[in-house]
């Protein structure tokens, strides 16, 4: 988190607390490998009506609006997808080969088939239907941090990144933000790469390079094309997005590893700055993003 | 839209978010495309009495009805993106921002990475 501007000294420890109360939030409300989270809770539910509070019914929202919008290539059902295919635990508790099983792969059931009733606070999913926000929620506690470190803090600006989903709230510094566009977020941000500029909104970065694991010598990823039920086998390793917030940016990101070859289209009828690494390292940009200082034009 | 109406619209976001976590703070909640009722009271993800643009409303027949509304495209940064000037700046952080003023001229030294990530207990 970086903050701008006079924010007083209880600014920095305000915004710390807030960011954490907020995460803390997410995680309970939306995490698919905690037993006591309300998504959990949604997941066992078998088709019942089930109770949600209001975090887990936005980030439904957010994950509902995502699937609409990028015409269902983000669909929070893909988490039994993603289960069989052996993303069934915290990653950092995934084996790095798992046994060889057999895969039924199907396509997931789709967001359409969730039923949200936010005026009783419930939630139905079809037995056998299991969601994962993985998607969205973290991209819109970006959002969420960002707007309440800043509120927190009375900072000017605040710039919020979680594990790569940047948003920021507020004045930026002259200039802009300064970010460093990697594969891997954990990347040091003075570390070699191409550096953009942003001023409002988010970026967000979706990969199909560092959240990898095998089934049977089967290299698996976590992003699922819901046409298939299986990692998403596009053009792409890598694709950066700027947007209005991150919750947008990762979407749509998301969206473009999915499309594949028709991502770069896609994203430039909706005027999306993007940049797309192909599986051999080739860069194609899209939707207007800059071409880097001192390369010529 | 207006300054007074987008200072409104601001210090009603702030108050959602003190409330607390919301996608309805963003704007976003709310726009869903068809959805197939089978209960009156139950909209599929679309809030009750929400005030979207509903686009068209079918009822197929007592108890399925379609309700068609708009559904906003992710829509681009209000302030574009731009490539950093060569050269490396000052890079500010929270430690040493609580009481700075704001950075007098663009930094090219960044001050977060963007990328692919592994979720982390």
């Amino acid at each position: 988190m970086v903050l701008t501007g006079r924010s007083g000294p209880a600014g920095r420890p305000a915004a710390r607390r807030a960011v954490e109360e907020l995460l803390a939030q997410v995680d309970r409300a939306c995490s698919r490998f905690r037993e006591d989270s309300d998504l959990s809770a949604l997941n066992r539910a078998d088709g019942r009506w089930t109770a949600a509070g209001p975090v887990l019914l936005d980030a439904l929202d957010a994950a509902l609006w995502a699937a609409a919008a990028t015409g269902g290539a983000v669909d929070p059902t893909v988490g039994r997808a993603l289960r069989v295919a052996g993303y069934d635990r915290d990653f950092g508790a995934l084996g790095a080969d798992g046994a060889l099983v057999a895969l039924r792969l199907e396509p997931v059931p789709g967001w359409v088939t969730v039923e949200l009733d936010r005026r009783r606070g419930r939630v139905r999913l079809a037995a056998g239907v299991e969601l994962d926000l993985g998607a969205t929620a973290k991209a819109l506690a970006a959002d969420l941090a960002a707007a309440g470190a800043r509120t927190a803090s009375a900072a000017a600006g605040v710039l919020v990144s979680l594990g790569g989903d940047i948003a920021v709230s507020g004045r930026p510094p002259a200039g802009g933000w300064p970010v460093l566009v990697a594969e891997d977020c954990d990347e040091p941000p003075e570390g070699e790469g191409e550096v953009v500029l942003i001023a409002t909104g988010g970026l967000a970065t979706s990969s199909t390079r560092v959240r990898r694991w095998a089934r049977g010598g089967l290299e698996q990823h976590h992003i699922i094309d819901p046409a298939t039920g299986a990692p998403a086998r596009g053009p792409w390793r890598s694709v950066t997005v700027a947007a209005a917030s991150c919750l947008e940016a990762n979407a749509a990101a998301t969206a473009a590893i999915v499309k594949g070859a028709e991502a770069p289209a896609w994203l430039d009828e909706r005027a999306l700055p993007a940049r797309l690494v192909a599986e051999d390292g080739t860069v194609v940009t899209a939707g207007g993003w800059p071409r880097p200082a001192g390369m010529p034009a | 839209m207006s300054q007074q109406a987008r200072k409104e619209q601001e210090a009603a976001v702030v108050r959602r978010l003190t409330a607390g976590a919301g996608a309805a703070a963003l704007g976003l909640a709310g726009y869903f495309t068809a959805a197939a009722v089978t209960a009156v009271p139950v909209a599929l993800g679309a809030p009750a009495g929400s005030d979207q643009p509903v686009v068209g409303m079918e009822q197929i027949d007592d108890h399925v009805f379609v309700r068609t509304v708009h559904v906003p495209a992710p829509r681009p940064p209000a302030g574009g993106v731009r490539a950093a000037p060569a050269g490396a700046g000052p890079t500010t952080t929270i430690a040493q921002s609580v009481a700075a003023a704001p950075a007098p001229a663009p930094t090219a030294r960044p001050v977060a990475t963007t990328g692919g990530s592994v979720p982390r207990k």
